[in-house]
């Protein structure tokens, strides 16, 4: 007995579940077909949709952040440095205000665990759900929160 | 092959037939397997030792990466030593929440392991239909922990997400499709004249060497060993539960304890999860699914224990055990990882004797190994490999210590 037969019969009228990301055929160049779609000359078919509360690529207020390191102490792929940004000498008579500590996000260590945001008192750091994030340079302007 | 002179066939560490790296040294004598020996070790990661330099709420997510399959197991496993050994119970709700995700992911892991046991017979088309169909459980999975594979759901202390009531509506369609397509799963696998042919009777392991050998999970069940951890120390919501281990006298036949009796004991189990998924849903207790909702006290609380415990859980591929050691450090001061693989892999050698050539891929799946899970440790001087003892090592460093005095 075959019981697989039927099945594939079915299949073959059925429409393919495969979504064709980013383009149905594979384009004669990736970079040009990436230029036309920038240009508007080609349509990219769109990857299938992230449910709610994914867990994507991190964002960062600095302004939020009091630099308290508590997420440096839960990363479990250490994707978390502190920076410290100077500030400039105070006038005379004025009390000198304390060098600003922040922190600095490697994107290509980060393993989206979401940790960081759970222990942050602050609330400064959330997630989005983007999950595009390939690049050549892991210390590129895409792959550096801060 | 010429003659009755037998053959050495090195396969590995790693050949495109294999989806991980392992090494296996076969003699065949014309087609037959006479002896097969294995070597494992050759994807050893150091996660270990990564984790001794890290407190256990960094680790628990480090181990979601053991395995790419068992996204839960491993973190559930050493999550449960924690606690243990920090004195930390999890809320009844967390229980069920992580019993529900235990239970996705062996249907996804079984599914998956069905349609490479199908693409290992050269049936492919089956292949395809197993892994759509797993799709379903890998959306309800990331719909729920926020990730299809990494789901670091799991914290000390319970898990990180709840599964809120709105989300019941579609886990339980998810569910449903899973039991409307149970009976052609059924159908598909265990009534093929093919997948017949070609596994009933092959890669046999008796009942006697699946004790012998600690064989766990669905490769022991197949053998008819009454050995299911959920059932046998039940922990998380399993204690509520009314479970019995799937054996192959679940399709109504005999207990062979070949490759057939493999797949109708994890195509059963994947008709016992989703009945735990639903009456976990319908039984939910309130209450928070988090013992702390402050990861600062969780940290705290696991930087005053000290003391060693065993986690176990049971896996889509059997038993994984846990060791932890905590000593009033950040870091845990030993931690030991022995994934259901180590003890399923030295049936090998013994279910693959008498076996023919063109069967191998098939029965090595038979047990769903992952080497990933299983590699813990590898010593390599000069391309030869040597295993070093405790002991031994001690004294290694002993003299590397006196050696830096002089
Ligand atoms: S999401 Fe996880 S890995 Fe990424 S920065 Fe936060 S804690 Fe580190
Ligand atoms: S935990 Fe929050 S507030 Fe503290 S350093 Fe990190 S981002 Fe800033």
């Amino acid at each position: 007995m075959l019981p697989m037969l039927k099945e594939i019969l079915t299949q073959s009228v059925k429409k393919p579940v495969t979504n064709l990301f980013p383009a149905a055929r594979l384009p004669k160049s990736i970079t040009g077909f990436l230029e036309d779609v920038g240009r508007g000359k080609a349509n990219l078919i769109p990857p299938v949709e992230t449910p709610e509360h994914m867990r994507g690529k991190l964002s960062y207020k600095r302004n939020i952040c009091n630099g308290c390191g508590l997420c440096m102490k839960v990363c479990p792929s250490h994707a978390i440095e502190q920076v410290v940004y100077p500030v400039p000498p105070a006038k005379e008579g004025e009390e000198q205000p304390r060098a600003q500590k922040r922190i600095r996000i490697y994107v290509g260590n980060c393993i989206f665990c979401g940790q960081c945001i759970d222990i942050c008192p602050k609330e400064a750091i959330s997630q989005t759900s983007e999950f595009l994030l390939a690049a050549e340079d892991r210390f590129a302007e895409s792959q550096i929160i801060e | 092959m010429a003659g009755n002179v037998p053959y050495k066939i090195p396969i590995g560490p790693i050949h495109p037939a294999l989806k991980e790296p392992v090494h296996i040294e076969l003699t065949v004598m014309g087609e037959e397997v006479i002896g097969a020996d294995f070597t494992p070790g050759q994807t050893h990661r150091g996660i270990e030792w990564m984790g001794l330099s890290r407190n256990p709420v960094q680790i628990v997510h480090l181990t979601d990466r053991i395995c790419g399959i068992c996204g839960v197991t491993h973190s559930l496993s050493f999550a449960r030593a924690v606690e243990q050994i920090a004195g930390i119970t999890v809320p009844e709700r967390g229980d069920y929440v992580r019993t529900i995700i235990a239970e996705f992911e062996r249907i996804q892991s079984h599914l998956l392991w069905a349609g490479v046991a199908a693409h290992e017979l050269g049936f492919d088309s089956l292949f395809y239909l197993a892994w759509r169909v797993r799709e379903d459980a890998m959306d309800a999975i990331e719909f729920i922990t926020g990730n299809r594979v990494n789901y670091d759901i799991i914290q000390i202390g319970g898990t990180r997400r709840d599964i809120t009531i709105d989300q019941y509506a579609k886990i339980r369609t998810c569910l449903k499709t899973y039991k409307d397509l149970f009976s052609k799963l059924k159908k598909l696998f265990l009534e093929d004249a093919v997948i017949k042919s070609r596994c009933i009777g092959t890669g046999l392991l008796s009942f006697e060497t699946a004790m012998a050998y600690s064989a766990v999970g669905p490769t022991s069940r197949a053998s008819g060993v009454t050995a299911d951890l959920r059932v046998d120390y039940p922990y998380c919501a399993y204690g509520d539960l009314d479970i019995k281990p799937v054996l192959p006298t679940a399709y109504g036949k005999d207990v062979n304890g070949d490759t057939y009796d493999r797949i109708v004991v994890r195509i059963f189990e994947i008709a016992q999860s989703i009945e735990i998924i639903e009456t976990c849903l319908d039984n939910m207790p309130a209450g928070p699914v988090l013992w702390e909702e402050k990861v600062v006290k969780i940290l705290a609380a696991c930087k005053k224990a000290s003391g060693e415990a065993v986690g176990r859980h049971e896996a889509p591929r059997g038993e994984a055990v846990h060791y932890v050691a905590m000593d009033n450090a950040d870091a845990p001061i030993a931690w030991k990882v022995k994934a259901s693989t180590y003890s399923n892999a030295h049936v090998w050698p013994i279910i693959l004797k008498g076996a023919q050539l063109a069967d191998i891929p098939i029965i090595v799946a038979s047990i769903d190994p992952c080497m990933s899970c299983t590699d813990r440790v590898a010593i390599t001087d000069n391309g030869s490999t040597k295993i070093f003892t405790k002991e031994q090592l001690s004294k290694m460093s002993y003299e590397k210590t006196r050696r830096m005095l002089q």
